[in-house]
């Protein structure tokens, strides 16, 4: 039996840009609805792409490549019943998140250190992340799941 | 999207309330960032940060308070965050751990407590 057709994804185009992070938040609020994900996941779904997107900003050389940033929102079937894939394609410098460490949790204000804090939150919120190099261009899948009856 | 705000009121010569609204992403704390910070940490006070309007909390808007905060201690003072019912900004406090390093309080009297320490 044939397997069934790729679920239609909604895609939206950013520069790499702050103001842009709010059009991208709005985008994904939208889609989301749209798919009927649940708020809970649509909130940390949120946090992480802003961070994604926040790191690109900052560190990933995207500003300096001039090439848009791809998005793509899609359902998927997980085990847990129910889920969404957000890709986020990019052209600037290959970074792996799976594969950075984070620090450990500070046991006092005076050992709290700024970094590291957006990768903590991806890593916590997502249920399944992946990376890959494709045609020199970075792309990341960030998962959430979730029961249909939650 | 919300827009983000920031006011401050002092409550008594060492006390002051510092309320942010909105969105605390790369837009929004790069529009409040100086004026919090000098609010925040400019000298030994007891400093209440009420962030039961904020819509969304990234991690600049982390290292933002953060960074108040430590400046705040060095200088003698202290400083505690006011959520009320706000569970997605307690979410992302608990998950970075900030909410070990500095008090999270749920409503004011707490709050005023864990200052008071």
């Amino acid at each position: 039996m044939a397997s069934p057709p790729p679920p239609a994804a909604i895609p939206l185009e950013i520069q790499a840009a702050p103001l842009e992070l709010r059009r991208a938040s709005a985008w994904l609020r939208a889609s989301g609805d749209s798919m009927a994900v649940p708020a809970v996941q649509i909130d940390r779904l949120e946090i992480c792409l802003n961070e994604v997107l926040a790191n690109l900003l900052e560190h990933g050389g995207t500003k300096e490549s001039g090439e848009p940033i791809l998005l793509r929102l899609y359902t998927i079937t997980p085990d847990a019943g129910a889920g969404v894939r957000l890709e986020i394609s990019d052209g600037g410098l290959p970074f792996d998140p799976l594969v950075a460490s984070d620090k450990p949790l500070p046991s006092s204000l005076s050992e709290a250190s700024p970094g590291g804090l957006g990768l903590r939150l991806v890593r916590a919120y997502t249920d399944g992340m992946a990376y890959r190099v494709l045609e020199h261009r970075n792309e990341l899948s960030i998962e959430m799941h979730w029961s249909p009856q939650s | 999207m919300t827009t983000t705000s920031i006011e401050h009121e002092d409550l008594a010569e060492d006390l002051r309330r510092i309320r942010l609204s909105g969105r605390l992403d790369m837009v929004g704390v790069g529009e409040i960032e100086m004026r919090f910070t000098s609010l925040a940490a400019s000298r030994p006070i007891r400093v209440l940060v009420d962030l039961t309007g904020v819509s969304f909390l990234a991690s600049v808007g982390l290292r933002c308070i953060i960074h108040s905060a430590k400046a705040l201690e060095l200088k003698g003072g202290r400083m505690a965050l006011l959520l009320g019912e706000n569970t997605v900004v307690r979410g992302t406090l608990d998950t970075v751990g900030v909410s070990d390093i500095i008090p999270v309080c749920d409503d004011e009297a707490a709050a005023m407590d864990a200052l008071t320490v």
